[in-house]
């Protein structure tokens, strides 16, 4: 059997980066994927999607009994994850195929500011992250450069973020939309607690006309409205064009429909010696169960699936688990719990087109108040009411409800449609271990091949909690600059992301963000990583994606955790 | 409004899907015309009257994708044929206005709306299930045009059109051609 340098566990957008990496320095690299591979028609994904009732973020992906992963309905939530129906529910989701999440990310590719990489030191809060700002300054060049982002570096420079000197982004930034532009020229220069705010365009992972000495073999966004769930000319990067690079160094080979049970520890050294996985065929189940060895192994299965894995690698070494002397295995899941609120503007600005979200209000990002209460970032939506409604679906139905036909039906819809806007604050989550995931222990609760779902114990603080009452607050001196009738927000009790605070009723969203699971830090009592994302327990051994972050801040995780990836590749190259 | 919360993920908790319905043709066209007492002709009256558009935007003369006539398929294959036949008796006497005022053709002619506007069929029995006609009737919604927009994963449009005003309309509160 072929000897492998390293063993990656997951072929989503950490996975890949690490493989390409170390294929393009000669290692020999193997990737177990247990979900379908990349797909060969994108247009066949867009037929799903067009024709799904339901068009979720996993809309267009084929359901695997084998593999099985979230989507963002409250069914496909609770036929995966196992939750308390009487608890907030974790309402984030992930992708289980080649390529894993990226195919529906939105793009959003912010760096954390130097700030929150030191909450404990500059504001008293958890805990500073083991490595900062400017060791990692250069890792997020290299990560933008690798993702293909568009983006101004002049207009990223604020609360602190600087880059290298000379640096730009590899493409053009994305012009900001219309319902961008009709903020901006509402509230920029307006103060909030002694902030000024104002309209800033978002660096995002698609394409824009290519500065020099850069090429990618994506199309220029075209504005299909689309980059959550599936982009349909590939304008925007998803780590299938990483794992493509990989592949063609032919140092890298990949098994897919192959899922890892376990990981196996050499009682003598406490290294990883091998991983256990399954192999199953579609409609025929499991084909092969075995092992297989490498020097160095990288779990790299996103936040839940890494967790559960761990957690599953229970022996009598290990009663906690693999890499999990300090019981933090699964803890501290984090999120950015997301706020909505909608309205209609006074004006048409014509939502419904281009990218799902071209710019936000970062501002609020940073400032004394993180002593006190959560930060957050506003995210301007390109959607309209798509998605806190269902617009334009509600619309016309309720219009219909109405008796409403014909000429005035046509007009209330174009009324509406024209003017939409709705904006995401996306709030920084306190990192507790009342939060955590774990495989449950109930043999009714496995997948088709018998291996444990997730049991998920979804949580939040009263700093999160206040970070959503300064978010309302935000939003109603917003919406009022912006000369906006009524906020629309949503209070149902019976929504699962339901709780009071201060007597003040809220829902979230998910924002698909998975983080914290396997926390990095400055010894082992109180992470599971060092800031190689090394296992403190097993030292050929490394832990990758959004589950590494200490505390999540207010940027979109996967640059962070790309640039955080690329850094670790360096490392393993090195070793082996 | 929205006193109930529906998000774009969960309001459209359809079922399997009319799959064999879009891929009638026009024999099977041909045959439910022959049969049934609601013609060809007056699903078109209803579809201009309840639509607000004009028939030869519906129902153009030169047209390949013809889906009107899937639209009518689906309502003949979906609706009771009590309901049909007296929703045509109707309409012998009465304009199809008049009739909209009637309770018993709401549901009918707002699922016409819907079909046009968005291309899912809604459940006569039960207003939460809708499934999507075809991923054609998906993409050729009203709505979207009303929008002046695309429908969601289809922009036959070009890198930064979103930082301009659409340039085919100009006053859109007024209302929008077709």
């Amino acid at each position: 059997m072929k000897q492998y340098d390293v063993v990656i566990v997951g072929a989503g957008i950490a996975g890949g980066l690490i493989a390409l990496e170390l294929a393009k320095a000669g290692k020999q690299v193997l990737i177990l994927e247990a979900g379908d591979p990349i797909p060969s028609s994108r247009q066949q994904l867009m037929e799903n999607f067009y024709r799904a009732s339901a068009k979720t973020p996993g809309s267009p992906y084929p359901e695997n009994k084998y593999a099985p992963f979230p989507d963002d309905t409250d069914k496909r939530l609770q036929d995966y994850y196992v939750q308390d129906k009487n608890r907030i529910f974790f309402k984030s989701t992930y992708d289980r195929l080649g390529g894993g999440t990226t195919w529906h990310w939105l793009g959003t590719s912010l760096r954390l500011l130097p700030s929150d990489f030191e909450m404990a030191t500059r504001y008293r809060q958890f805990t500073d992250w083991p490595i900062k700002y400017d060791e990692l300054n250069q890792w997020y060049s290299k990560a933008e450069w690798a993702i293909g982002v568009a983006g101004n570096a002049a207009d990223q420079s604020y609360l602190g973020i600087h880059f290298p000197k000379e640096y730009d982004y590899p493409m053009e930034q994305i012009p900001i939309s219309l319902v961008d532009q009709f903020i901006a020229k509402k509230i920029n220069g307006m103060r909030i607690d002694n902030i000024e705010l104002n309209v800033t365009a978002t660096p995002q992972g698609r394409n824009a006309p290519f500065r020099k000495n850069y090429t990618n073999g994506r199309r220029l966004c075209a504005g299909n409205t689309n980059c959550t769930p599936l982009c349909p000319i590939e304008a925007k990067y998803d780590a299938t064009f990483t794992l493509n690079e990989a592949l063609n160094t032919k140092n890298v080979d990949i098994w897919y429909r192959t899922v890892v049970k376990q990981v196996q520890i050499n009682p003598d050294d406490g290294k990883v010696k091998a991983v256990e996985y399954i192999q199953y065929a579609p409609e025929v189940g499991k084909i092969a169960q075995s092992t297989v060895s490498a020097k160095i192994f990288v779990l790299a299965a996103h936040g839940i699936e890494t967790a559960k894995i761990l957690l599953m690698s229970k022996s009598t070494q290990y009663p906690q688990g693999v890499a999990n002397s300090s019981g933090l295995v699964g803890k501290n899941l984090m999120d950015h719990p997301v706020l909505l609120v909608w309205g209609e503007l006074p004006e048409p600005v014509f939502p419904f087109r281009g990218p799902l979200s071209t710019a936000g209000i970062e501002n609020l990002r940073d400032g004394d108040f993180r002593k006190e209460r959560a930060a957050f970032r506003i995210e301007i939506g390109n959607e309209g009411w798509n998605w806190p409604t269902g617009s334009p679906d509600t619309n016309v139905k309720n219009l219909v409800d109405k008796n409403v036909f014909g000429k005035e039906l046509k007009e209330a819809l174009a009324n509406t449609l024209t003017r939409q806007m709705r904006l995401g604050f996306l709030i920084e989550q306190d990192p507790v271990e009342s939060s955590w995931t774990a495989p449950s222990e109930n043999p009714n609760e496995v997948d088709a091949l018998g291996i444990p779902r997730p049991v998920i114990h979804y949580d939040f603080g009263d700093y999160t909690k206040r970070g959503f009452v300064a978010a309302l607050k935000t939003a109603e001196m917003l919406f009022q600059q912006m000369g906006i009738a009524t906020l629309h927000r949503n209070t149902d009790p019976k929504n699962t992301g339901y709780f009071e605070y201060d007597g003040i009723p809220f829902t979230f969203e998910g924002a698909g963000h998975v983080m914290g699971t396997y926390r990095m830090g400055e010894k082992p009592s109180n992470s599971v990583v060092n800031k190689d994302q090394r296992s403190w327990d097993h030292e050929n051994l490394f832990l990758v994606g959004s589950g590494t972050f200490p505390t999540v801040a207010t940027a979109n995780p996967t640059l962070t955790l790309a640039a955080l990836c690329l850094r670790t590749a360096e490392i393993i190259k090195q070793q082996c | 409004m929205f006193n109930n919360y529906y998000s774009r993920r969960q309001i459209l908790k359809g079922s399997a899907g009319l799959a064999a319905t879009s891929l009638l043709n026009a024999c099977s066209f041909n045959i439910l015309q022959q049969t049934t007492d609601l013609t060809f002709e007056e699903f078109q009256i209803i579809s201009v009257f309840v639509t607000g558009f004009d028939k030869e935007t519906l129902f153009p003369p030169l047209d390949p994708i013809q889906i009107g006539k899937v639209y009518y398929t689906v309502l003949m294959e979906k609706t009771p044929k009590t309901t049909l036949t007296s929703l045509a008796k109707a309409m012998k006497q009465h304009s199809v206005e008049q009739l909209s005022q009637l309770n018993d053709f709401t549901d009918v002619l707002g699922n016409v709306a819907i079909m046009w506007y968005l291309g899912q069929w809604r459940d006569l029995n039960d207003k939460n299930i809708s499934t999507v006609i075809s991923s054609m009737a998906y993409t050729q919604g009203l709505a979207w045009q009303v929008a002046q927009a695309h429908p969601m994963g289809y922009s036959e449009f070009t890198f930064g059109y979103w930082s301009e005003a659409p340039s085919k309309y100009s006053n859109v509160n007024q209302g929008v051609g077709a």
